[in-house]
């Protein structure tokens, strides 16, 4: 154990297998609880759209709100791509592992990018019925999720990038979470992109 | 590892002004007028965000950025903007000895466990004074003193605050600080969230306690739609307040979970595993699958509410049964939230003053995980008079019925665990027995409500209220209390008085069952939740309970006293392990070092074989290799 000069900050060295496996088991219930979240999404647009109270799931009449196809279709594309990388690195030599976090950031960034440029030309706004409460909601939630992954893709980019003191399992366990964790928030965008796009 | 920390203490002046909780009130106060002004700026232009005449993204807005300021504040931006820049990644933050760390981010899980235990208690203690007003006010039938809208409010901030606060009222405290003692670990897995998981809690009950200011909430703890999208301002704080409190509950369930996967000390097997390890793994199931959805539907409500979606407002396409559905399912699993800690610590308890082992041991974790899987199947039962499909409705029966059954295996264990044993009736075991007695008539009652004919007549009214009092009140506030004299020598190194320990139990006992089971009868007598006015004939009875109620809420006081007494002025040292109990916890001396164990042990036997001959020692605490944690 280590204290430093100001003897507010103790530094503890454990064994780094244990702190692997809680990285590793920690990202799998994380990403279990993310997955929750956006069920409640998936739930809302099942139900209300079973429901279709008052005809006006698809918006009031004359004004069905109707998302970019294209806009759509890059998105996804963007976050599987990222998580391809992502979770890809996991099975590379670490050597890699600063370029695969680079592509994956710049992936998920491009996603939230693209989200936001969709939702400043989208044609409807939340106002427009139950589908575009579940389109507005579950799109600008999922970015802001990606968001808070890119931080972590951050971090690891940066402790790679450095090569500071985390032991080598640490960050092989850091990768393969990450990467996890974007796997499962491409499957929620591969419902989100049906659902949304093509079901409606 | 080596034990040598050195503490070197920095001047007073500098542990004042660095990050703690004063920088974090001061922050966030700042953050509010900032998101505020931020909020009302995104409004101009929308005509729909200024169609009321509150500005909820203001409001909204000076929420997330008071949150935002009070945990930069804390420090737990530090970590993560250092994280970036290239930092190493640590374990540990500002663990140094003295009074100061209790108020600031800390990831010694002692500290936290003790800050959940002394923060939550204050809200709860608000919450039973909303309840004391309550009853104030159904002294008499008519609205005096309080009229309607206030008292409203006053019955929403009670059980607001109260699910709130018991969601982490046995997780926060005793989940945090005994869970690495019982498993052999120095820590928890994630230390740095399990301090934020703290800070939320706080967090969430200033801004519940805001809505006063915003015009009160008018839905009830459950804040149904459409009611919760057309409330005042108050509405605000309470969706911000609850989505604070299910993020903390999600991060508490993982933290928690990892810690028992990968943490425990060799030896430590499944049949090994304390009781209430059980129990707290199974609840930590719960909570990360359930909260994450209550995290969702409030959000839903908050674009409702600032950026009028219309999940919940079918006269735009939405549905208010959908906020029910949504809602129920995690509130469901969140009454199980409650119980199973309870459940875990009530087991934990007996067999240490029944000097026997636990009967039933793999019974009792078949029955907790039967509730864990049961509870996602039976939320619906609460929308039986909602309209919901009438062919769904025997099946929610079933299920919800079905659940008695795993429960039934607890009162199984505790009747095996008590058959011939030579009790001792002290504090915490008394508490434990009255668990069993409350938790029974809850359990009854709860029979009633699942079948639908009965529910259908007795919902909405004090029947329904009665039932949950007597299991979360009856149940895991006895379980709570049974945990506070059994473990609170362990944590703060003090011996309470015994005689206002007995003095605090009977009275709470006593009343709590004076004031609570008339309310079945008031229930059957067709009084309804959340009315200020009732018949007149009614009037006897109200007083009766109130009365009872503030008895109740007085046995409160005497726990507090005796707290202070013993904390302050008699300071009686408590012993290592004052109940002979053979709980790795206990084998630790008090108070409990830094680092927990100076060696990981090696488990040789399992909690609870009292009185079993030959029976090994717990554990091993010099093994001769020095193992790693959780190998």
């Amino acid at each position: 154990m280590d204290t430093t000069a100001g003897g507010t900050h103790i530094e503890e060295i454990e064994p780094g297998d244990v702190l692997a496996r809680n990285i590793h088991l920690g990202s799998r219930v994380w990403a279990a609880s993310e997955a929750f979240f956006f069920l409640a999404f998936f739930f809302a647009f099942l139900y209300l759209r079973a429901l279709n109270t008052n005809g006006i799931w698809r918006g009031w009449p004359h004004h069905h709100p109707n998302p970019s196809l294209a806009f759509g279709i890059a998105i996804l594309i963007c976050v599987l791509a990222c998580a391809a990388v992502a979770r890809g690195a996991a099975s590379v030599a670490p050597a890699m592992w600063r370029n695969a976090a680079s592509v994956a950031l710049v992936l998920a960034l491009a996603a939230v990018g693209l989200q936001a440029a969709q939702f400043s030309s989208l044609g409807f706004g939340p106002t427009d019925g139950a589908y575009a409460s579940v389109f507005v909601g579950w799109s600008g939630l999922f970015a802001l999720m990606l968001l808070g992954t890119c931080y972590w893709l951050g971090t690891v980019l940066s402790d790679v990038t450095r090569a500071g003191d985390a032991s080598p399992e640490v960050r092989a366990a850091a990768v393969d979470g990450v990467g996890f964790v974007l796997l499962v928030l491409a499957g929620v965008e591969i419902a989100a992109f049906i659902l949304l796009y093509i079901v409606k | 590892m080596s034990a040598t920390a050195i503490a070197v203490r920095p001047p007073v002046w500098r542990r004042v002004i660095g990050f703690n909780m004063l920088t974090g009130l001061a922050l966030g106060i700042s953050g509010w007028f900032l998101g505020g002004w931020i909020g009302g700026q995104m409004a101009v232009g929308h005509d729909y965000l200024l169609g009321t005449d509150q500005n909820d993204v203001g409001i909204f807005m000076g929420y997330l950025f008071a949150i935002i300021g009070w945990l930069v504040g804390l420090g737990f931006a530090n970590y993560p903007i250092g994280r970036l820049l290239g930092r190493s990644p640590t374990l540990r933050e500002h663990e140094t000895a003295g009074w100061t760390r209790y108020f600031k981010m800390c990831t010694d899980h002692k500290v936290v466990g003790i800050q959940y235990l002394f923060g939550v208690g204050i809200f709860f203690f608000i919450g039973g004074l909303n309840a004391m007003l309550m009853r104030t006010e159904l002294l008499r039938p008519v609205e005096r003193p309080w009229p309607a809208g206030q008292y409203l409010t006053l019955v929403s901030l009670h059980g607001t605050m109260m699910i709130m606060m018991t969601s982490a009222f046995i997780l926060g405290p005793f989940g945090n600080y005994f869970v690495p003692l019982m498993i052999g670990a120095r820590r928890m897995a994630f230390p740095r969230i399990e301090a934020l998981t703290f800070w939320l809690v706080p967090a969430a009950g200033l801004i519940l306690m805001s809505a006063i200011a915003f015009g009160g909430i008018a839905t009830g703890w459950t804040g149904y739609s459409p009611l919760a999208d057309e409330g005042r301002a108050g509405m605000d704080a309470y969706v911000t307040a609850f989505i604070l409190i299910a993020i903390s509950l999600t991060l508490v369930g993982l933290n928690l979970l990892v810690t028992i996967l990968t943490m425990r000390a060799p030896g430590l097997t499944w049949t090994r595993l304390p009781i209430f390890v059980w129990g707290v793994l199974a609840t930590s199931v719960l909570m990360v699958l359930a909260a994450p959805v209550l995290v969702a539907t409030m959000t839903m409500v908050l674009m409702d509410r600032a950026a009028n979606t219309s999940f919940f407002l079918a006269s735009a396409g939405g549905s208010q049964y959908l906020y029910q559905n949504l809602f129920w399912f995690f509130g469901h699993p969140e009454v199980y939230i409650l119980a199973l800690p309870g459940f875990g610590i009530v087991l934990e308890i007996l067999p240490v003053f029944a000097r026997k082992p636990l009967w039933g041991y793999r019974l009792a974790v078949a029955g907790m995980l039967g509730v864990t899987l049961l509870s996602f199947m039976v939320w619906q039962h609460h929308l039986f008079v909602s309209g919901m499909n009438a062919g769904l409705r025997p099946f929610y029966m079933l299920t919800t019925e079905l659940i008695s059954i795993p429960t039934g295996f607890i009162f199984l264990n505790a009747i095996g665990t008590l058959w011939r044993a030579r009790i001792r009736f002290t504090v915490p075991m008394l508490f434990a027995l009255a668990f069993f007695f409350n938790f029974l008539i809850g359990g009854l009652s709860g029979v009633f409500l699942s079948d639908v004919p009965s529910d259908v007549t007795t919902h909405g009214s004090y029947f329904v209220m009665a039932h949950f009092h007597y299991t979360i009140m009856g149940g895991l506030v006895f379980a709570f209390f049974g945990a506070v004299y059994y473990w609170l020598p362990k944590m703060l190194g003090v011996t309470l008085n015994e005689t206002l320990a007995k003095i605090h139990f009977w009275m709470m006992f006593v009343f709590f069952n004076l004031t609570f089971f008339p309310l079945f009868a008031a229930g059957f007598l067709d009084m309804p939740r959340r009315v200020s006015t009732y018949a007149p004939h009614l009037q006897v009875l109200n007083d009766f309970v109130s009365a009872s109620a503030f008895m109740l809420g007085f046995s409160m006081l005497i726990f507090i006293a005796n707290l202070v007494w013993s904390l302050v002025f008699a300071r009686v040292p408590a012993l290592a392990n004052p109940w002979a109990s053979r709980g790795l916890e206990w084998q630790l001396p008090t108070p409990v070092p830094t680092e927990n164990f100076e060696r990981i042990p090696v488990i040789t036997s399992g909690p609870y074989e009292y009185g079993v001959a030959g029976a090994p020692p717990v554990a091993d605490f010099t093994p001769a290799a020095l193992p790693a944690a959780g190998s």
